[in-house]
């Protein structure tokens, strides 16, 4: 039975998204949800997101926010890169808000500005390719922010942004590789808090997601 | 196919004790049922378990064993009431919900898995709700109610595949059965403890030797129950009662008790998926004196605000003799809540302050830098997207109700993500070198250079003659080191371009 049609019959049935807020974020992508605590990116905290150019961290990111809007929260995107394509987001989902920031800095100001006004479950930061990594406290600012508002900030970046990130509750590495079986994507969970380092590996689609 | 929960809470007596008395999680517990010198222990918390007291024993013996050991006498009229309570909740999950016993719950989980990421992520709500209210639960999905239930066995969340209830459950223990105990004697002392090896049991024999009985028993071992579930119904009206500590006089503490008690009321309601029709207010007096206000909306409602309005114009004309001790709203007539109904449950976005947030960052870094995109129907690829200012969206969303949206399902159920590709604008050149069919076979941009594990194309786009007219071959290629890029050439002018680069 379609879930329009279960719905229409029985209005007084709950979708996950009526349900009370969860204190994570599942990525839609069932093979890493399972490992990651608490089955998903937690709210309320830092997540980062790194790899290299085309590691796939971009994909992951994506999906993450493409489960969010079709639960029907708010999701924004902060693209320093100015390279945001929504692929495998149909408008019936709703669309992120897109802020492109034209540096570093702005970028920054701009994440921070998107969790202080409380509304956005989801903020990606997408610094991918900024020679700069956020600084410490920089990140510790965010990081107060994103508890009070109770929202999951992602940041992306090509290299870790520091080894001492005390303010970073997850930290994941893409990483895309060829196999004879197809695309994989690698994705190492590297820093969790209560959780055992571990490495997933998902099947990328076939089709491989033309614009 | 039919597809069953079950929802099985460890130790439900027990835990419904300490659910009431949370302060007496850490004290040896023991349930006592019956009266007089017939009671017995019926259930034990952990503690009292290992110290060595078990079900069925007499108070004395278990007093014996543990001086300190707590006895409770089991309130079956209260326990019921706290498993439809319970079910109540449940019913948010599934049309239909049964009540099979202490703390055992079925629900008809058919169709939905499509609710939620998937079924297991179903599983983890129902757990989660039950969790939520004290109650640590495990839940598992199958075929049939049996092996519903025989499932939670095997893990805290468990999803039996359709199809494969018999080889999911074997190895499972054959006292899970609802066996007689002379069954139970019979077949363990053949040695017949799984009930995998009852399953394999032929039928003649296992009906020669215990008759219909026995077929029952072969039959569910096998995961074939097809028995129906018998879905829970109300007992009671939606009601919501409130004791007050002390009583209460003044119009702002009844304002504001009277706020709480609708609240629970239409939440109560919610859950039922019902709209207030007509309802009543009883307040019960210091004095003794009992009020009846009758409530009747101009239409049915699902707001919490307008039974109180209501509900306070109603108290203007009354005189209280003396304060409140008690109030207790009550439904008298329900309907089933309209759709157009349901969006006064969800979790409202704050409009105004999206707005200010969209005008801090446009004046901090310019109305061009804050967009929504938009698909428009283009043949150039980088024009099929359109961004817009944002405000027209958040008008959208204020208005657009969760429950109504189509979900993207495919392949987020899949696991499998749709790749994510940086596209960029204007397309960057390449230094490409091709096969002598013109097929890229090494590549280099900014990021990646290197030979080609495969290029898929070409892809050929061309059009808009009438105005910038293009002509390109588009390939996907992976290098050897697992990088993927979009790229075409162009054909009218010359030269390789990256145009995408999967991330």
């Amino acid at each position: 039975m379609a879930s329009v049609a279960l719905l229409q019959r029985h209005p007084h049935l709950s979708r996950a998204s009526d349900l009370p807020p969860p204190r994570t974020l599942a990525t839609g992508i069932a093979a890493l949800d399972r490992v990651l605590p608490n089955q998903g990116i937690p709210l309320g905290h830092i997540t980062e997101l790194h790899g290299p150019a085309s590691s796939g961290k971009l994909t992951l990111a994506q999906s993450l926010l493409r489960n969010v809007l079709r639960h029907g929260r708010l999701a924004a995107w902060v693209d320093l890169t100015g390279t945001f394509y929504p692929v495998g987001l149909p408008e019936s989902i709703g669309a992120p808000l897109i802020v492109r920031p034209p540096n570093l800095p702005l970028a920054l100001k701009a994440t921070h500005i998107l969790l202080h006004s409380r509304q956005w479950e989801l903020v990606v930061a997408d610094l991918s390719g900024s020679p700069k990594l956020a600084s410490p406290q920089a990140l510790q600012r965010l990081s107060i922010e994103a508890k009070e508002a109770r929202a999951a900030l992602v940041i992306l970046h090509d290299h870790p942004t520091c080894n001492l990130g005390i303010w970073i509750a997850l930290r994941l590495q893409a990483r895309r590789c060829l196999s004879p079986q197809g695309r994989i994507l690698r994705i190492a969970l590297e820093k969790a808090r209560g959780q055992r380092t571990t490495e997933v590996a998902v099947p990328l689609s076939p089709e491989g997601g033309r614009p | 196919m039919r597809r069953i929960a079950c929802v099985r809470i460890l130790n439900p007596l027990i835990a419904h004790f300490l659910q009431r008395n949370p302060n007496q999680r850490r004290q040896p517990i023991a349930l006592l049922k019956g009266t007089g010198r017939t009671q017995t222990i019926c259930a034990l918390s952990r503690s009292a378990f290992e110290a060595g007291l078990r079900v069925g024993m007499l108070p004395q013996q278990a007093e014996a064993v543990l001086p300190t050991v707590r006895f409770v006498l089991s309130d079956a009229s209260a326990t019921q009431q706290e498993w439809e309570r319970l079910a109540i909740l449940l019913e948010r999950f599934s049309p239909s919900v049964e009540i099979a016993g202490h703390g055992l719950f079925y629900l008809d989980a058919h169709g939905m898995g499509r609710l939620y990421t998937d079924i297991r992520d179903y599983l983890a709500h129902l757990r989660a709700i039950l969790l939520a209210e004290s109650y640590p639960a495990r839940a598992a999905v199958a075929g049939s109610r049996f092996s519903a239930f025989a499932a939670t066995y095997l893990a805290e969340s468990y999803v039996v595949t359709q199809g494969k209830d018999r080889q999911s459950i074997a190895r499972l223990s054959v006292r899970l059965l609802p066996l007689s105990p002379s069954l139970a004697d019979a077949l363990l002392a053949l040695g017949i403890q799984t009930l995998g090896k009852l399953a394999a049991l032929p039928d003649g024999q296992v009906e020669a030797r215990f008759g219909r009985e026995g077929i029952e028993m072969l039959r569910l071992a096998r995961g074939e129950d097809p028995s129906p579930l018998r879905p829970f119904r109300h007992t009671q009206p939606p009601t919501a009662e409130l004791t007050l500590d002390g009583p209460l006089e003044g119009g702002e503490a009844i304002r504001f008790v009277l706020s709480h008690l609708c609240d629970r009321f239409i939440s109560q309601l919610s859950s039922r998926g019902l709209a207030c029709d007509q309802a009543r207010l009883y307040l019960r007096l210091e004095n003794h004196e009992k009020i009846t206000i009758a409530l009747r909306p101009a239409a049915a409602t699902v707001s919490a605000r307008l039974l109180w309005h209501l509900a306070l114009a109603a108290l203007e004309h009354e005189r209280l003799a003396a304060p409140v001790v008690a109030l207790r709203l009550e439904s008298v007539q329900t309907s089933p809540a309209a759709p157009e109904q349901k969006p006064l449950f969800m979790r409202a976005i704050d409009n105004e302050a999206a707005h200010v947030t969209l005008a801090k960052l446009q004046a901090a870094l310019g109305d061009d830098a804050v967009l929504v995109p938009k698909r428009i129907a283009a043949y150039r690829p980088e024009n099929r997207i359109r961004w817009e200012p944002p405000e027209r969206t958040f008008e959208k969303t204020k208005l657009r109700d969760p429950n109504e949206k189509p979900h993207d399902l495919g392949e987020v159920r899949a696991g499998i993500p749709s790749e994510g590709i940086r596209l960029c604008m204007p397309p960057l050149p390449m230094a490409i070198r091709t096969d002598t069919m013109g097929r890229p076979v090494w590549a280099q941009c900014a990021w990646v250079w290197g030979p080609l594990a495969q290029a898929e194309g070409p892809e050929r786009l061309s059009g808009e003659w009438w105005s910038y007219p293009y002509d390109r071959d588009y390939y996907l290629i992976d290098w050897t080191t697992g990088e993927r890029a979009w790229v075409f050439l162009d054909r009218l002018h010359g030269g390789w371009y990256l145009h995408g680069l999967y991330d």
